[in-house]
């Protein structure tokens, strides 16, 4: 799952891991993908931490509550010492500033994959089999 | 070592203070004018001017490259590297603007406010990038007309995203296009507010008719517009919607009806019920000509085609004479370079139609075949192919190409537009393309995203573009500038070695031809004449053709996207370098139209000052300096701001005391035995230079006291003026760590002979100076040379010579009889001192890679 507010982050981030072969759905309202967590699961979710209405860390809260098991990743445009404190004091598996790399967001999802599948060591250059 | 200059010298001033107490104790106390007791004396309050001119100087230098890094980092978000959003950009903006500013700041600062009018054009330029990112159309465009040789990148808002591309393919790689001009998004706004007689940038209805009306006749040649054969082709285009088709097109207009074409074009799209105005819509007019041949490359295939490879995979190109349109070719090619064709559908035409100059469709041509009836040879289909894909790049999406075969042979592209979007993407074959595909090589920097297919050509700075295939993929060692021509060409450029922020870079991503800079081992890796395909976004080259990956770029950051149109409209007003030359006439703070030309007027214009220091200074009469040995017959005094001479040091000063480096090299010019052997035997001449430099020693009898060539050196920095006999000298340059901010400034100017002899001595100098690289400009006895951005041993050997060159031009002006005797002189110091380094033997100094002195 992919938040945030700005389309053209939804849009890429999409893309890119698709292109490797990840289901992906996206939201640029925080209050839709807060809906959707309750009705399915996901394995990974990358969130903007600003956005209207529920913020990142809004869903994370969520996104532990509903679904322990579940890795969030926290985009922000603001990052701050004290914001990325936060966010992996309440569970986020990873805090990435903007402007950040495609090739780094893929790497960060590699790297939960590899853990969730237990192969971590392994996998530096897999192709994800999602 | 670092140029951490008031680090240096406040560290210098501690360490007097420690060995002086009582001397140098109270020198900071009284120029901070906190201590009551102790007056400050002219040569410590001199110091501490100094001082404070070279914190705004190094100041200028950081702030400049903090400003270029940020340029460097929006430019490189152009690329597609990186996921922004606007918060990157509004940040971006903001924290250039703070930059900009304290630049212009410190200029001012440090030459007495010299140019305030500086702060009117930031303002200018901060208050334009705002309006943009409000939403509004930056301020002040209202340009009615423009033709399309006038018409660049930045102007996309004002003519569209179809007219930019086609000029841009035009100029990048000669293809012709039908020639026209555009009626900008603000005339097209006149003429629909009919109500409106006066606009904002003081263009009216009838000024806009006006500018049509030359445009045409300046198209044909001709008073009434009236072209030579056909009419004009009349296209309404939305700049604000740029993936959209045209809204609407009229062909074969008459000159006299262009005006009224596009009056019924924009009203009819008023009357359409759309936000018309909100679309910045805009007109394309182009000639028309009697052509041989029509046709059309679509970059995506129009129907399914009869052939086991998805169409993603293809590219189409129909062809037909412009009397019988139903009569038509159509042929599929491959995506990839060479552009195989696949298959063909060849149209039923009557026998004895010709097919053009050349054989007939029953001869035979050179290969044993027949040479049938298909209206278009393989490498026609090729061209049309490449042109039609870099379009696509462009266009940043699948395109339509029109294009005619003109009667004088030549093939000329009509027009672009993007087509719809066609089927989702197939992710799920993606991904198993990837997992199969053997990776040849992976890593570096992405410069521009996207990919391509075709065969490797290892390539270095001196390959001749128009040699390199059309279409492959370009693979060098370093991403040196030179290879920037090759991209007009290139599918794709690889390379071992360089960043992400030079010059190669910036005309990749400015065509959009993916680019991979820093692949290790890139050219072992991946062979000559290997079929590969690069996957930049991912820094990824593949063996073989994957078809799949080339119509991917769901992930790449492309022209529709309002994010990209958005940053490329704030680098509009940010990255362009017009100011080039600081000799010109319109080197002026009026003329800066970006913050680069900001920050590099002030640039140049603070070494300018740094370098007249010591004329327009003359408080620095009051500073100790110390007499250095030079060994030669030269007076020359130091004044260490920090770093530049060892703790404990000889009195006079020896060579092996200085630590500054540039002083160091300078001294190695200066000593070469041969140099000086080179003089002149006129003892008279020899007379008189001597007195003079007499002259000079006894005017500064105080052994303290400043003499007439005083150098101002830290670690890495040297400031030297020199006064021998009648001419005059200055060095300024810097060779720290940072490449980008290492310079060479040198100035020449003087003499004792008349003023032909000083230009003859000047015209050797320059001819020396050029040979080094140097930018150099000359106005009578005045040489000026700059260099920069250079390999530092170029710019070390550059110093080194400037040494042998002050010691090898003393009297030349008095020695100079013809107009043929500077570029004899320039023979023999080149042959001395100029030869590559395998050439020299002798007693002298082996020198970098570039010359020996």
């Amino acid at each position: 799952m992919v938040i945030d507010d700005e389309p053209i982050v939804c849009k890429r981030l999409q893309s890119t891991f698709q292109k490797v072969g990840y289901a992906v759905e996206t939201f640029t309202s925080s209050a839709s993908a807060l809906s959707r967590l309750h009705e399915a699961e996901f394995d990974i979710i990358v969130t903007d931490l600003k956005m209207e209405g529920a913020d990142g860390m809004q869903v994370l809260a969520t996104a532990r509550e509903i679904s322990p098991q579940t890795r969030v990743i926290v985009i922000t445009g603001f990052a701050t010492m004290e914001t990325a404190k936060e966010s992996f004091h309440q569970g986020a598996f990873d805090f990435v500033a903007k402007p950040f790399k495609l090739s780094d967001i893929l790497d960060c999802v590699r790297r939960i994959e590899a853990r969730l599948n237990g192969t971590e060591a392994s996998t530096a250059d897999s192709t994800p089999s999602r | 070592m670092g140029w951490s200059m008031w680090q240096l010298l406040l560290d210098r001033l501690s360490a007097r203070r420690r060995q002086h107490p009582l001397r140098h104790g109270g020198l900071l106390q009284a120029v901070l004018r906190r201590h009551p007791d102790r007056s400050c004396t002219a040569s410590e309050a001199t110091s501490w001017r100094l001082q404070s001119l070279f914190i705004h100087y190094r100041r200028i230098l950081e702030l400049n490259n903090t400003a270029l890094e940020l340029m460097s980092e929006m430019e490189r978000a152009l690329g597609g590297e990186y996921i922004f959003d606007r918060t990157f950009l509004e940040t971006s903006v903001a924290r250039l603007s703070t930059c900009v500013y304290h630049v212009v700041y410190s200029l001012n600062a440090l030459t007495a406010n010299a140019h305030v009018a500086l702060y009117d054009r930031f303002q200018e330029i901060k208050d334009r990038l705002q309006q943009i990112l409000a939403g509004g159309p930056p301020l002040n465009d209202h340009t009615p007309i423009i033709s399309f040789e006038e018409i660049d990148w930045d102007m996309e808002p004002q003519v569209g995203l179809p007219a930019v591309c086609l000029t841009q393919v035009h100029r990048r790689s000669g293809t012709r296009i039908m020639d026209g001009f555009v009626v900008t998004a603000a005339a097209c706004h006149v003429i629909l507010m009919k109500e409106c007689t006066v606009s904002e940038g003081g263009v009216t209805p009838d000024s806009v008719t006006q500018g049509i009306r030359e445009h045409l006749q300046n198209l044909t040649g001709r008073p009434d517009g009236t072209p030579d054969d056909t009419g004009f082709t009349v296209s309404l285009v939305m700049a604000g919607t740029p993936l959209d088709p045209p809204a609407a097109i009229r062909t074969g207009i008459p000159a006299p009806h262009v005006v009224q074409t596009i009056h019924d074009l924009l009203t009819q799209a008023l009357s359409s019920g759309k936000d018309i105005c909100n679309l910045s819509p805009v007109v394309m007019v182009q000639e028309e000509r009697v052509s041989a041949l029509h046709g059309e490359v679509l970059t995506r295939p129009s129907t399914p085609v009869d052939y086991p490879s998805p169409r993603a995979e293809l590219l189409e190109v129909t062809a037909h004479h412009p009397a019988a349109p139903q009569s038509m070719d159509r042929y599929l090619l491959r995506r990839a370079h060479p552009f195989d064709l696949v298959t063909s559908e060849i149209g039923v035409r009557p026998a004895g139609q010709p097919l053009g100059e050349g054989p007939g469709p029953f001869d035979t041509l050179p290969n044993g075949r027949v040479r049938g009836s298909a209206l278009l040879t393989p490498t026609a289909l090729r061209e049309l192919a490449e042109t039609a894909l870099m379009l696509e790049r462009l266009l940043g999406r699948a395109c339509s190409m029109r294009w005619c075969l003109l009667k004088d042979g030549e093939t000329a592209v009509c027009s672009v537009a993007p087509l719809k979007s066609g089927e989702p993407e197939p992710y799920s074959d993606m991904a198993a393309v990837i997992a199969q595909a053997h990776t040849l090589c992976r890593g570096g920097q992405t410069v521009q995203s996207g990919a391509a297919a075709g065969t490797v050509v290892h390539v270095t700075d001196t390959f001749d573009p128009q040699a390199f295939p059309a279409g492959a993929i370009a693979a060098a060692a370093t991403a040196s500038p030179r290879l920037a021509p090759l991209l007009q060409r290139a599918g794709a450029i690889l390379t071992a070695a360089g960043t992400a922020a030079g010059h190669l870079a910036t005309v990749a991503r400015e065509l959009r031809v993916p680019a991979i800079f820093g692949l290790p081992d890139l050219l072992s890796k991946v062979p000559a004449g290997a079929r590969v395909t690069v996957d930049a976004g991912e820094g990824a080259v593949y063996d073989g053709i994957l078809d799949g990956l080339l119509r991917y770029t769901g992930a790449d950051l492309d022209p529709g996207d309002p994010e990209y149109r958005l940053l490329r409209s704030l680098l509009r007003f940010i990255l362009p370098l017009h100011l080039v030359d600081p000799n010109a006439p319109d080197f002026t703070p009026l003329a800066c139209r970006s913050y680069h030309d900001i920050i590099h007027f002030c640039h140049e214009r603070a070494v300018v000052e740094l370098a007249n220091l010591q004329v327009s200074r003359p408080g620095l009469a009051g500073l100790r300096t110390r007499r250095l040995h030079t060994g030669v017959p030269l007076d020359m005094r130091i004044l260490d701001i920090g770093g530049g001479l060892a703790p404990e040091t000889h009195d006079p000063i020896a060579p092996d005391d200085i630590q500054c480096e540039p002083l160091s090299l300078f001294l190695q010019g200066l000593g070469q035995s041969k140099a000086w052997d080179q003089t002149p035997a006129d003892l008279r001449l020899r007379d008189v230079f001597r007195g003079m430099s007499q002259t000079s020693q006894a005017l500064n009898t105080q052994p303290d006291q400043f003499a007439g060539n005083l150098a101002i050196i830290a670690g890495d920095y040297l400031n030297l003026s020199l006064r021998l006999g009648y001419h005059f000298s200055v060095i300024d340059t810097l060779l720290g760590t940072d490449p980008q901010r290492n310079y060479v400034y040198f100035r020449f100017v003087g003499g004792l002979a008349d003023a032909r002899g000083r230009e003859r001595r000047a015209r050797f100098i320059h001819h020396v100076l050029s040979t080094l690289d140097f930018n150099v400009s000359q106005k009578g006895d005045l040489v000026t040379g700059r260099l920069k951005l250079a390999p530092p041993e170029c710019l070390r050997e550059a110093v080194r010579t400037l040494g042998v060159l002050t010691a090898f031009t003393r009297q030349r002006d008095t020695t100079m009889q013809s107009d043929s005797d500077p570029m004899a002189l320039f023979e023999r110091f080149s042959s001395l001192f100029l030869q590559p380094a395998a050439d020299q033997t002798g007693d002298l100094k082996k020198g970098g890679p570039c010359f020996i002195n």
